[in-house]
C-alpha cells in the first residue's frame, strides 16, 4: 500500500525516503538491534550491488546492525524466505532489485510475516505489481515501495485498480449478480444486431451495463499496464543516493556508486540515452559540488593530468565507446566493442580490413595499436581524440563518445572510468568463480615474450600469501546415495556457493579493494573476448535464423558453453548481437519495412540438461530502448506448449527450458508472436 | 652426550618455540631423567657413605679424600643439570599453555579439544585452575576493562563486518538473537562476537 516519494521538498506532507529510513533507525532503539533485525537482500546485478553497498554504509554509520544476503533468483528467495520467517527479531527487510513484480503481501511471499515486519522494495524494474503500490489492508501496509515519482503518473491505473478490486468484492457478495451478468454477456454478443430483447432489458440493466463497461475498461487498462513490457526506472543506487542527499550525507564514495549504478543501466541497454543524459546532468552537478578542489578535467583518454597520492576525486569525462580502452590496446578495444562492430561489420575479413584501414588513415601503425594503451606513443594518444573525430565519421562511427565520469585511485591504480568499473565488477559477478577463463598476461604482445602467455583467472583468495593453505576437502564418498537426486543436490549446492562467492568478490572490489578491482579488468577483457568470439561465430556461421517476429540463435556447443549458461552473460551476448547486427540488418531489409526484430538466444546448460533462453528487444537506434515484452511471451509460450520451464533469475526475460521441450517452446513462441 | 635424554628434551623445547607449536608432553623422557637423578643420587650417597670413616661421627674429617671429593662434585653437578633441564622444559610448556589460553580468550572449553592429547594430567589441572583464577580476577573490573582482550590488533571501531566461515546457528547476544548463516555478511557489535571470531567461526572483512 505504502509508496514513498522522493524527498524533493522537505515540507512535503507525504511519506518520503527519509521517513522510511528514520523508521528503520527508530526501530534500532525501540526494538532489538541485532543483525537479524535488518536484512538486505540484493540481486546479482551491478546496480543492486552498488545500492547494497551504499545502504550498508549508511546503516553502518548509524550503528544499525544488519545482515546482507545475495539472492540469485526465485528458488534462493523462497529458501531465504522460509529461513527468515522463523526469525523473531526481523523487523525490516529491504529488497534491492527484487520482486517489484511479485504480489509481496500475498501468503505465497511475505504475507505470513505479520504486522511487525516492514518490507521495503527498491526496484528499478517496471511495471510494478499494483497491489504493492495501491493495495489496502493490514498486510499491504507492511509493503513499502520506494518510488521515483512515477506513481503520480499512474493515477488512471490506480483508479482502475481500486475500482476493479472493489467490484470483485461486490460480485462475490451478491449471488444473483452473476446470473444477470451472464445474461448481459448474451446481450453483448447480439449488440451489433440490436435485438428487441436488448431494448426490453435496457431499463433494468442500463446502470449495471454501464458499470460493467466501465469495469471492462478498467481491466483493459490494467492489462495494458502489465503487458507493456519490462522497462527500467530510476536505478536502485540512484534511489539510495537520493536518500543520502536528503540525509545530507552524500559523499564521493556514495556518489561514485550511484554513478556506477546509472552507468550499468545505460551500458546494459536498460535506459534510453535521453534518460541517461538527464541523470548525467544531475550527477555532474553533484560531482562538481563534491569535488571542488579538483582542478581540470580529463578531456580524453590518456591526457596527462596531475595526480596526487590521495586523490580519489571524481571528474566528468568524455568516454569513447571502446571497451576498456585505457587498459587494453586500441585495436582490441575497438574490435571488441559492439559499437565499432556494428558500424564496420568487423566480423568478417572485409570488416577487419576496414578497421585496419581506418587506423592506417589516422596514421596509427598497427604495431602501435596492438601495444598496451598506456605504452602507446604519447603524441598518438594525445591526438587520438581529434583524429577519431576527423576520420571516424567516414566509416560511420558517429556519436563516438558519451559523457561519463572518471575516478582516480591515487597512485594505486590508473584512473578508471565508470564503464571500466562496471565491466570489471560485472565480470566478477559472472565469472569470478565457477567458470574457467583464460586471461592474457601483461606484456605478452608488442615485443614481449614470444608466446604471449595466458593463465586461468583465479580469485585472489583471502589466505593469499599463506603457505599452508587448507587442502580442498576430498570428494565425498558416494556409497549409499549415488542417486541422481543426490547428484543434483550436490550440483545445486556447488552452483550456489560460487554465485555467493562471486557476489562477495564483486562487493569487495567495489569497496576499494584495489587489487581485486585491478585483477577484474583482465577478466572483463577475457569475458568480452569470449562474447565477441561466440557472437562473430554465430554471425559468420549464419547460425541466426529468422522467424516472423524474432531472430533466433541457439548455442549447443563450443568452448565457452559453461560461460554462456550464466543468464546475464547470455543477455550480454544477445545485446551485443543486437548492437552488432543493427546496421547490417537494416541494410538487408531494404524492401521491407525497416524494423529491428527482437533477439532470442538459447544456450545449452549441459550439466542441468536445460537451455537458458534470453530474449532482448532491439531498438532501431543505438541508445534507444524498447520495453521488453518477452516476459509475457515466454509465459504464454510455456502455457501453450506445455514445456517445462522455470524462472531462475529476477530478470523477467530469462527462462530455463528443459532440453526436450526447447523445440516445442521456441515454435510456440514464434507462432504466438506472429 | 648425544644419547643424553636431557639433550633431546632441550631440543624439543627449542623446536617448539621456533615453530610456535605445542608438542605432546614427553612423559617417557621426563621419567627417564627423574630416574637418572635418583640413580645418580644413590651413587652420590653411596660414595659419601663409603668415604666417611665408620664410627667416627662425632668428629668428621675436615676434608674427604680427593677421589671422593671429585666423584661427589661430579654427581652433584649432574643432578643439578638434569634438574635445570626439567625446570626449563616445564617452564617452557607452561608459558606456551598460558599464551595459548590467552589467545583463545581464556576459554578452556574451546582450547581443550585441540590440545587435550598433548597435555599431561597436571598440566590439565594447571590450565583449568589458571583460567579460573584469571576469570575471577578479571570479573572484578570487567565493566571497565577486559584484560583478556588481545592487544596486538586494536579494534578500529565498535562495529565489525563479519562473514560466516563455519555455520554457527543462533547466538544470543546482548541485543537479541542472531542467526549466523553461511553466505551472508553481518554487521555486529565487536564485543558480541569477539569469542566467535577467536574461535574461528566468523571472520572479519574490511
Amino acid at each position: 500500500m505504502v509508496y514513498l516519494s522522493p524527498p524533493t521538498s522537505s515540507h512535503d506532507a507525504t511519506r518520503t525516503y527519509l521517513t522510511a529510513y528514520r523508521e528503520i533507525l527508530a526501530n534500532r532503539r525501540t526494538r532489538a538491534n541485532t543483525p537479524s533485525a535488518v536484512v538486505l537482500l540484493a540481486a546479482l546485478e551491478v546496480d543492486s550491488l552498488c545500492a547494497c553497498r551504499m545502504l550498508a554504509s549508511l546503516l553502518t554509520r548509524d550503528g544499525v546492525q544488519h545482515r546482507i544476503e545475495p539472492v540469485a533468483g526465485y528458488p534462493a528467495l523462497v529458501a531465504l524466505k522460509e529461513q527468515l520467517s522463523k526469525s523473531q527479531e526481523l523487523h525490516t527487510l529491504v529488497l534491492l532489485n527484487i520482486g517489484s513484480m511479485l504480489d509481496l503481501a500475498s501468503e505465497d511471499w511475505f504475507g505470513e510475516f505479520g504486522q511487525g515486519v516492514r518490507i521495503h522494495v527498491i526496484d528499478s524494474r517496471r511495471p510494478r505489481s499494483l497491489p504493492n503500490l495501491f493495495g489496502v489492508g493490514e498486510s499491504q501496509e507492511c509493503i513499502v515501495v520506494w518510488d521515483d515519482g512515477e506513481v503520480a503518473k499512474l493515477a488512471e491505473e490506480r483508479k482502475a485498480f481500486e475500482e476493479t478490486m472493489f467490484d470483485e468484492s461486490d460480485s462475490d457478495s451478491e449471488d444473483d449478480d452473476d446470473e444477470e451478468e451472464e445474461e448481459d454477456d448474451d446481450d453483448d454478443e447480439e449488440d451489433g444486431e440490436g435485438t428487441p430483447r436488448k431494448k426490453r432489458k435496457l431499463n433494468g440493466g442500463a446502470a449495471k451495463r454501464e458499470r460493467r463497461e466501465k469495469r471492462d475498461e478498467y481491466l483493459a487498462r490494467l492489462d495494458k499496464y502489465y503487458t507493456a513490457g519490462t522497462s527500467h526506472g530510476q536505478s536502485c543506487a540512484g534511489t539510495i543516493y537520493v536518500l543520502a542527499t536528503a540525509l545530507e550525507r552524500a559523499d564521493n564514495a556514495l556518489l561514485w556508486l550511484a554513478i556506477l549504478g546509472l552507468t550499468h543501466q545505460y551500458l546494459s541497454a536498460r535506459i534510453k540515452r535521453s534518460t541517461y543524459e538527464q541523470m548525467y546532468e544531475v550527477f555532474s552537478d553533484e560531482v562538481a559540488r563534491l569535488n571542488v578542489s579538483v582542478p581540470g578535467t580529463i578531456n580524453d583518454a590518456g591526457t596527462k593530468q596531475q595526480l596526487t597520492a590521495d586523490d580519489t576525486g571524481i571528474r566528468p569525462s568524455e568516454e569513447m565507446r571502446f571497451m576498456l580502452v585505457r587498459h587494453w590496446n586500441l585495436y582490441d578495444a575497438m574490435y571488441h566493442s559492439a559499437y565499432v562492430m556494428s558500424r564496420l561489420r568487423a566480423w568478417n575479413e572485409k570488416g577487419r580490413k576496414q578497421l585496419g584501414g581506418m587506423l592506417a588513415k589516422m596514421g596509427f601503425s598497427l604495431q602501435q595499436c596492438q601495444q598496451a594503451f598506456i605504452h602507446m606513443d604519447q603524441d598518438l594518444k594525445r591526438s587520438l581524440r581529434a583524429k577519431m573525430d576527423n576520420y571516424a565519421p567516414e566509416y560511420g562511427l558517429i556519436e563516438l563518445t558519451y559523457a561519463s565520469f572518471t575516478r582516480s585511485f591515487g597512485f594505486r591504480l590508473q584512473p578508471l572510468s565508470a564503464a571500466d568499473v562496471v565491466e570489471g565488477v560485472g565480470a566478477l559477478l559472472e565469472a569470478a568463480e565457477g567458470v574457467k577463463l583464460e586471461v592474457e598476461l601483461e606484456g605478452g604482445r608488442g615485443g614481449g615474450e614470444w608466446f604471449g602467455g595466458s593463465k586461468a583467472w583465479q580469485l585472489p583468495t583471502r589466505s593469499e600469501g599463506k603457505e599452508n593453505r587448507p587442502l580442498a576437502p576430498p570428494p565425498a564418498k558416494e556409497g549409499e546415495k549415488s542417486t541422481q537426486q543426490a547428484e543434483e543436490e550436490q550440483r545445486e549446492q556447488k552452483e550456489e556457493e560460487w554465485w555467493v562467492g562471486n557476489f562477495w568478490a564483486a562487493y569487495d572490489a567495489l569497496g576499494m579493494n584495489i587489487n581485486l578491482l585491478r585483477n577484474s579488468l583482465p577478466l572483463a577483457m577475457a569475458l568480452q573476448r569470449a562474447i565477441v568470439r561466440q557472437g562473430t561465430a554465430l554471425i559468420s556461421k549464419r547460425a541466426i535464423t529468422q522467424t516472423k517476429s524474432f531472430r533466433l540463435a541457439t548455442i549447443r556447443e563450443g568452448p565457452d558453453l559453461a560461460l554462456f549458461a550464466h543468464p546475464s552473460t547470455l543477455s550480454r551476448l544477445a545485446l551485443w548481437l543486437v548492437d552488432a547486427t543493427r546496421n547490417w540488418v537494416q541494410s538487408m531489409q531494404v524492401g521491407r519495412k525497416k524494423r529491428l526484430l527482437p533477439f532470442v538466444i538459447a544456450c545449452a546448460k549441459e550439466e542441468a540438461g536445460t537451455f537458458v533462453v534470453v530474449g532482448v528487444t532491439g531498438a532501431g537506434e543505438m541508445g534507444d530502448v524498447r520495453p521488453n515484452t518477452f516476459n509475457l511471451a515466454f509465459l504464454e509460450a510455456r502455457d501453450r506448449s506445455g514445456a517445462r520451464t522455470r524462472q531462475v533469475t529476477f530478470d523477467t526475460s530469462v527462462v530455463e527450458v528443459n532440453k526436450e521441450d526447447l523445440h516445442k517452446f521456441l515454435e510456440t513462441l514464434a507462432m504466438r508472436a506472429a | 652426550m648425544s644419547t643424553d635424554p636431557a639433550q633431546a628434551l632441550l631440543l624439543e623445547c627449542r623446536r617448539s618455540t621456533q615453530t610456535d607449536t605445542l608438542v605432546p608432553y614427553n612423559a617417557a623422557v621426563v621419567t627417564t631423567i627423574i630416574r637418572q637423578i635418583h640413580t645418580i643420587h644413590a651413587h652420590l650417597v653411596h660414595s659419601l657413605r663409603s668415604a666417611a670413616p665408620p664410627g667416627d661421627e662425632l668428629t668428621p674429617s675436615p676434608t674427604p679424600p680427593p677421589a671422593v671429593m671429585f666423584t661427589s662434585t661430579h654427581h652433584h653437578l649432574q643432578i643439578r643439570r638434569l634438574k635445570r633441564v626439567l625446570l626449563v622444559y616445564h617452564a617452557h610448556r607452561l608459558n606456551m599453555l598460558r599464551s595459548m589460553l590467552h589467545r583463545a580468550h581464556l576459554s578452556v572449553t574451546h582450547l581443550l579439544p585441540t590440545i587435550r592429547p598433548l597435555l599431561s594430567s597436571s598440566e590439565l589441572t594447571f590450565i583449568r585452575t589458571y583460567a579460573q583464577i584469571f576469570m575471577n580476577y578479571r570479573a572484578e573490573f570487567i565493566d571497565v576493562l577486559d584484560i583478556a582482550a588481545a592487544v596486538d590488533e586494536p579494534p578500529k571501531g565498535m562495529w565489525v563486518n563479519v562473514r560466516v566461515v563455519k555455520e554457527v546457528g543462533e547466538v544470543i547476544t546482548e541485543a537479541g538473537v542472531v542467526d549466523f548463516r553461511k553466505g551472508g555478511r553481518y554487521l555486529v557489535r565487536r564485543g558480541d562476537v569477539e569469542m566467535l571470531l577467536v574461535q574461528g567461526y566468523l571472520e572479519v572483512v574490511d
